[in-house]
């Protein structure tokens, strides 16, 4: 863990006020906080907590999908992104900020074309470059050996596992400087998350991660820094190692040591 | 707590499933046992007459001696116009019933529309083809008039059958979709369409079914003529319009039954080709 070290890094994602409402109903009061760049940030919290609302705010899915009404600010590299409305710029914004999701989703074609999608809809046409770009991916995602004799297998025809790799692969090929991830690993067994751990550590020199997570264990394996969430507030923000042993609210404390949730 | 008077028991409880059982299982074979007949009483008396002749040569002296090549051409041409400009206006339809509304009181209506669409007798829609088509545009007694009639009848078919096939598509694949940085058409059109695909075929192969038995709108519309088409001007008879006139004006039972035969497979084969893809589809996403 390097949490304490970040004082000085850059600020990639700062949230100022954030609240989200469904229909009304609030999923998140106004929270605050920044995300550093180059970090992996964790969002740890239990079900209803509002993390993934804040997560799916990040790239305006939460706004275009699930109708959701979005309140405050959320800037990326100082530019506002809430303000953001219309197909060509929101899909610039989400090749910049890719996506996770919580249960393994390929797309019912082949590994290749899975990773090929998004940098084909982006205007990417040329074999050769493909071909690099998908090597790269999979090579990021801790998968290519595994997978690089039978690019044209099926996606879907993985084991879950392999899935949530491609997804990750998939994301990666967009050069993204942002991947958010919600519960990226709470389908998957140990060896599988341990390969996407290694890919974020790996990674963070130029992505910035959003970790949403269940599992307390993993925001403390990987996290530089950590926010707890309950019931639809930000409770406490910090470095990790500090979250986890000297936690400023008791409910903090209360929640890591499984009182609750 | 309400108790029900208890009924006096006529049954044993393990007699009345046994009966309440054949029951059920004469029904279901009543059913499937029609279609039996019906296909083996048609086959039957036609099938005897149908041969290579049979389909490649033209009807000479009104259909009573012959084949009936042309009636085929003529079949394959205004079903053909029907299916090439319904197909595209139902998928549209589909689409946006699917995608780009919600649950409303506009998709209501729309729906209702569809529907009611679906109820419409065939010889209305063939009054309807005759005093619009045929009368009004002036495109005659032609496979035109008659495709375009066919393209009205077959539309609620084919709107209603892709706009669930595109609703069965995972919505978890659109948010991928626009996750990566594609708008919502693209979306549709690269992940939600394909996957959809064996679903609109599915009504389209339904449609074309519908189409090639249709009589009662087409003889309106596209005439009775013999002779070959040779553009979407001209007339032509249908092979279900040849049956019902060899029927009607007594030309020929022998030929009657062999145009129905012919007929019977065409659509038996058809039917058989839409639910192997339905099958295939719904297997996909359960």
């Amino acid at each position: 863990m390097s949490g304490d070290s970040g004082t000085y890094a850059l600020v990639k994602i700062a949230a100022k006020d954030v609240e989200i409402r469904y229909r009304g109903k609030v999923a998140l009061k106004p929270a605050t906080f920044d995300i550093r760049s180059s970090t992996i940030h964790s969002i740890i919290g239990p079900a209803g907590s509002g993390k993934t609302s804040f997560l799916r705010s990040l790239n305006l899915m939460s706004l275009e999908l699930d109708g959701a009404a979005i309140k405050g600010s959320i800037k990326v590299d100082d530019d506002e992104i809430l303000t953001i409305r219309g197909a060509e710029k929101m899909a610039k914004l989400r090749r910049r900020i890719g996506i996770v999701f919580a249960t393994p989703q390929p797309l019912p074609r082949s590994i290749y074309e899975n990773i090929a999608f998004g940098p084909r809809i982006a205007g990417t046409r040329k074999k050769a470059d493909l071909d690099a770009l998908v090597e790269e991916s999979l090579r990021s995602a801790h998968m290519w050996d595994e997978v690089k004799d039978r690019l044209d297998l099926m996606g879907t025809s993985l084991s879950g596992g392999q899935q949530q790799r491609l997804c990750l692969a998939r994301t990666l090929a967009l050069k993204p400087d942002i991947v958010l991830l919600d519960e990226p690993c709470s389908a998957l067994d140990p060896i599988s998350t341990y390969k996407i751990e290694q890919s974020m550590q790996e990674l963070k020199g130029n992505i910035t991660f959003v970790l949403v997570t269940n599992n307390t264990k993993q925001a403390a394996r990987v996290a530089d820094r950590t926010a707890f969430f309950l019931m639809g507030e930000l409770v406490e923000d910090g470095p990790t190692a500090k979250i986890f042993t000297r936690p400023n609210d008791q409910r903090t404390g209360d929640y890591i040591e499984g009182r609750f949730g | 707590m309400i108790t029900l008077p208890r009924l006096p028991r006529l049954l044993h409880p393990r007699h009345a499933q046994v009966v309440a059982k054949a029951v059920l299982w004469a029904m279901t074979l009543a059913t499937v046992g029609v279609l039996f007949y019906i296909i083996y009483f048609v086959l039957r008396r036609g099938l005897g007459h149908v041969g290579w002749d049979f389909l490649t040569e033209m009807p000479r002296r009104s259909g009573s001696v012959g084949g009936i090549f042309s009636t085929i051409v003529g079949t394959l041409y205004v079903t053909g116009v029907g299916v090439v400009v319904a197909t595209p206006i139902g998928l549209g339809a589909a689409i946006y019933l699917a995608e780009y509304t919600r649950e409303g009181r506009l998709t209501r209506i729309v729906r209702f529309g569809a529907e009611s669409l679906a109820g419409v007798p065939s010889i209305i829609f063939g009054l309807f083809g005759f005093a619009f088509f045929v009368t009004y545009l002036r495109f005659g007694w032609s496979i035109l008039s008659g495709g375009l009639t066919l393209a009205f009848m077959i539309l609620p078919t084919i709107i209603r059958t892709s706009e669930e096939a595109l609703r069965a598509v995972p919505q978890s694949y659109r948010e991928v979709a626009l996750s990566l940085g594609a708008s919502k058409w693209q979306a549709i059109v690269r992940v939600v369409m394909p996957a959809a695909a064996p679903g609109i075929l599915t009504g389209i192969i339904l449609g074309v079914g519908r189409s090639v038995s249709e009589t009662a709108a087409v003889i309106f519309t596209s005439g009775v003529s013999l002779k070959m088409p040779h553009s979407l001007f001209d007339s032509t008879r249908t092979m279900s319009v040849h049956f019902y006139t060899l029927t009607m004006e007594s030309i020929s039972e022998p030929k009657a039954y062999a145009t129905a035969a012919v007929l019977v497979i065409t659509i038996l084969l058809i039917n058989v080709a839409a639910y192997t893809l339905m099958n295939r589809f719904t297997r996909k996403f359960r």
